[in-house]
């Protein structure tokens, strides 16, 4: 029995379109989400992105398919799915003239918990983002990335299981960025589930466990990290890192399998690229250490991420 | 200058005429206007002067628009782009105080002009309906350009001066009941004055106050119409009122235009103020807003859209001052005055007072209900909250009711203090069928309003009241030409408070389903 709920997704969206007039905003659309999971959803702009977002937080019905959160239906049991979700949009949605306590407690208030237990949680969460400093501040005196972490605590203040942001770290700088993420991985170790989407693949790389890839209303991907990267490309690139700088291009190129062997500017490392059909991973490994270089980090590319994006998806604007 | 002035001007003139909606209202008034013909010719055969019978109500109704324009379209021009936070954005693109004037203010003036000329037309054929003459249409058209002119730059003087576009309306409302009602006010304490004896009757100072009240009872927009639709009219069409008018209109503008700067050197969040209130750390902890109630969407709207406690006692405090100002003009001006006001004086004062302030404060609550959830985008996040819409909704309206708390009190007060006469008017109203199709009305216009805030951004009061009103008068009167004249009796009140009553409960559902479509934008 355990075992049951265990693998039951905590979100699962099978055949889901919807239209705004002739716009075909999303076609068919199929993906779960697994529990405790960080669940990236990326597209370009205009993919369908918040359009599912609104869907399976109840702001939209669907024209055709279905949305179950926790094996529960997003039309038939709204009260329930609101309660165990927390919704980020895309833009701040705050009382501006508020102070950061009035409008958690508020929010607090407004999913029926008591003063006690307000005090505890908006306590927690403020202090989960690095914000119990600023309680008593204006909203509307916050920086941005700031309000983003009050939007965060808002969403968090009914201990929802699943967290649905659309787009959190837009705007941010990259230090609010990192740190945005740096929650995101605590609130994931804290056995939330998170269903995070972005316009950008590599930002999420990192975070997320799985992935879905949306492109014009279709899904062109949904599974592991892992998984996109072999599927998108025949020809991963990996990092290798020297002690010291040397020029080992020529004995890398000689390797079986490798295709391209470049020198990374400003650092002793080459960035390598090979024919998976060829080759793997380990045998390319063992080939560098047997050719006795002073080995510091062997790891793949990230920013071949990009690519495997870039591959997936259809170049121009939606029209 | 020229340029940017031409760039904000061209663009206003494009905005206009691109919107379905501006057209949709152009159209109406036409439309109202056809209407009106055609009621006044089925009932031509009735009266002397079918022609008078058409323009006068037409008149009117163009007056009270304009008026309603200068509260809420014409003292919003420049608030509303300090509100947006834009004005700063305009002000770095090189465009000045005079072209910001020029291409916001004076372009909605050009508009109003633009509908006035449209409708011009259509109102000569008042003469071929017979009654009227075209003298008489081209003064009456001249004082209210002139009229439109001077609302048009005193609204804009009010935008640049108030911080937001309540105040710039607030301002401007109150400008209007000085211009309009303190004459003749001046004249009944005046009068008052030389009744007691106070005042020599014809004494320098009588003799020029009255003079100088008689002159500016002249330049009163309506007391022209009135003169100008007298049968002998016969006056120039450069009246007093013309004059006074126009450089009225020029000296606002040139006012307008000197203090741009001195009002507007700073941009500042007007969004997130919260005036009345401190936070709960430092000096003004004491007026800081409580926790939350359990309720917070009732407390939300009671500290946030109406002021809370503090907003309470000022009201209180003003809402008192008003009755005693009230009672003692009604003192003042009594042929027999007296120190001490009777009960039943000071109780239906009381009454009369405390209900125009609901009223008003019922118009402002609705206008505003969904303005925070709008500017600051929150409706995504109340509709996620465990509870329905309508729920959502009736606690925000029940937190704006209890700011209501001072006017019920100063209403039931006065019927404690005036019992008999609030019974006599009860018996009176209670099997009256017009009373309950008034209370209707101001149902249906509460509902009208709610829903119209939640599409456009200023003037949602002014403009509910204008169709509220001009409905009313095209009903009746239409009312009228279908029973040829005999009259509309407690029939028509039954079945038009029936009619409103589904007209409310079709608005009610409109502000439920538009709360939901915002929400998920």
């Amino acid at each position: 029995m355990a075992d049951i709920f265990e693998t039951t997704p905590v979100l699962d969206v099978q055949r889901l379109s919807y239209s705004f007039k002739n716009h075909r905003a999303l076609v068919n659309v199929n993906f779960q989400v697994q529990p405790q999971s960080l669940h990236g959803f990326v597209g370009p702009n205009g993919a369908g992105k918040t359009t599912t977002l609104k869907i399976i937080c109840t702001l939209l019905k669907p024209q055709t398919g279905r949305v179950n959160v926790f094996g529960m239906d997003v039309v038939n049991d709204v009260k329930e799915v609101r309660r165990r979700i927390g919704f980020m949009p895309d833009h701040f949605s705050m009382y501006r003239q508020m102070t950061v306590f009035e409008y958690l407690d508020f929010f607090g208030a407004a999913y029926g918990l008591d003063q006690k237990e307000r005090d505890r949680i908006i306590g927690d969460v403020l202090a989960l983002t690095d914000m119990d400093g600023r309680k008593d501040s204006l909203i509307n005196g916050l920086s941005r990335g700031m309000q983003q972490r009050v939007s965060l605590a808002r969403v968090l203040v009914n201990d929802p299981d699943l967290l649905l942001l659309d787009e959190p770290a837009s705007g941010l700088d990259p230090r609010a960025r990192i740190e945005l993420m740096e929650i995101l991985q605590e609130l994931r170790r804290m056995g939330k589930t998170i269903f995070i989407s972005s316009h950008i693949l590599s930002e999420l790389a990192e975070l997320c466990d799985s992935v879905t890839i949306i492109d014009r209303g279709l899904v062109k991907y949904s599974g592991d990290m892992d998984g996109l990267l072999v599927d998108a490309a025949a020809h991963p690139t990996y990092v290798l890192t020297l002690r010291e700088r040397i020029d080992a291009g020529e004995q890398l190129q000689s390797l079986p399998g490798v295709l391209s062997a470049t020198a990374v500017e400003g650092k002793p490392a080459w960035s390598v690229s090979f024919d998976r059909e060829l080759t793997d991973t380990n045998t390319l490994l063992r080939g560098v250490l047997d050719l006795g270089l002073p080995l510091a980090s062997f790891s793949e590319d990230r920013k071949h991420l990009n690519q495997a994006f870039m591959d997936l998806t259809e170049q121009g604007v939606r029209t | 200058m020229i340029r940017g002035t031409m760039a904000m001007m061209d663009r206003a003139l494009r905005v206009d005429s691109r919107s379905l909606r501006a057209h949709l209202i152009r159209f109406l008034f036409v439309g109202m206007i056809v209407w009106c013909l055609m009621l006044s010719e089925m009932q031509a055969w009735g009266t002397s002067a079918p022609g008078l019978d058409f323009l006068i109500p037409m008149l009117m109704i163009t007056l009270l628009l304009i008026t309603l324009g200068g509260v809420s379209l014409f003292a919003t021009a420049i608030t509303e782009e300090k509100e947006e936070m834009t004005l700063g954005l305009l002000r770095m693109a090189g465009v000045g105080p005079a072209s910001l004037l020029l291409g916001k203010g004076v372009t909605r003036i050009l508009i109003a002009l633009l509908i006035l000329a449209a409708q011009f037309p259509f109102m000569l054929l008042a003469i071929t309906l017979g009654g009227v003459l075209i003298h008489q249409v081209w003064a009456a058209y001249l004082a209210i350009c002139a009229y439109l002119l001077m609302i048009g730059n005193a609204g804009l003087l009010m935008s640049v001066i108030c911080r937001t576009s309540r105040l710039a309306s607030f301002s401007m409302t109150m400008l209007l009941l000085v211009f309009f009602f303190g004459p003749w006010v001046l004249g009944a304490i005046l009068s008052a004055a030389i009744n007691a004896g106070t005042v020599a009757p014809e004494g320098v100072f009588a003799v020029n106050a009255d003079a100088l009240l008689l002159k500016v009872g002249e330049a009163n927009i309506f007391q022209r119409i009135t003169v100008i639709l007298h049968s002998s009219f016969k006056e120039s069409l450069i009246s007093f009122q013309v004059v006074f008018h126009t450089i009225a209109a020029l000296v606002l503008f040139v006012l307008a235009w000197l203090l741009f700067d001195v009002f507007n050197h700073e941009e500042r969040a007007a969004a997130a103020e919260r005036p009345l209130f401190g936070r709960r750390v430092g000096k003004t902890r004491w007026i800081a807003v409580p926790r939350t109630w359990r309720n917070s969407l009732l407390w939300k709207d009671f500290f946030y859209a109406t002021g809370g406690w503090q907003m309470m006692v000022l009201k209180v405090v003003f809402y008192g001052a008003i009755i005693v100002a009230v009672t003692i003009f009604i003192e003042v001006t009594d042929p027999s005055p007296s120190f001490f006001p009777s009960a039943e004086t000071v109780g239906n004062t009381a009454i009369w007072v405390s209900l125009v302030m609901l009223f008003v404060e019922l118009c402002f609550y609705c206008s505003r209900i969904f303005r925070d959830e709008i500017r600051n985008r929150t409706l995504s996040s109340l509709v996620m909250l465990p509870i329905s819409i309508p729920e959502i909704i009736y606690f925000k309206w029940a937190g704006c009711l209890l700011a209501t708390v001072p006017a019920l009190a100063y209403f039931f007060a006065g019927v404690v203090l005036s019992p008999v006469d609030f019974a006599d008017f009860l018996q009176e109203v209670i099997d009256e069928p017009w009373f309950y199709y008034t209370i209707m009305q101001f149902l249906v216009g509460y509902h009208l309003c709610t829903l119209l805030s939640m599409f456009i951004k200023f003037g949602a009061v002014a403009l509910a009241i204008a169709l509220v009103f001009v409905g009313n008068m095209l009903m009746i009167s239409t009312a009228e030409a279908l029973t040829s004249g005999i009259g509309i009796g407690d029939e028509f009140a039954v079945l038009g408070t029936m009619a409103s009553l589904v007209l409310s409960v079709f608005l009610h559902l409109a502000v439920i389903f538009r709360m939901q479509v915002m929400a998920t934008r």
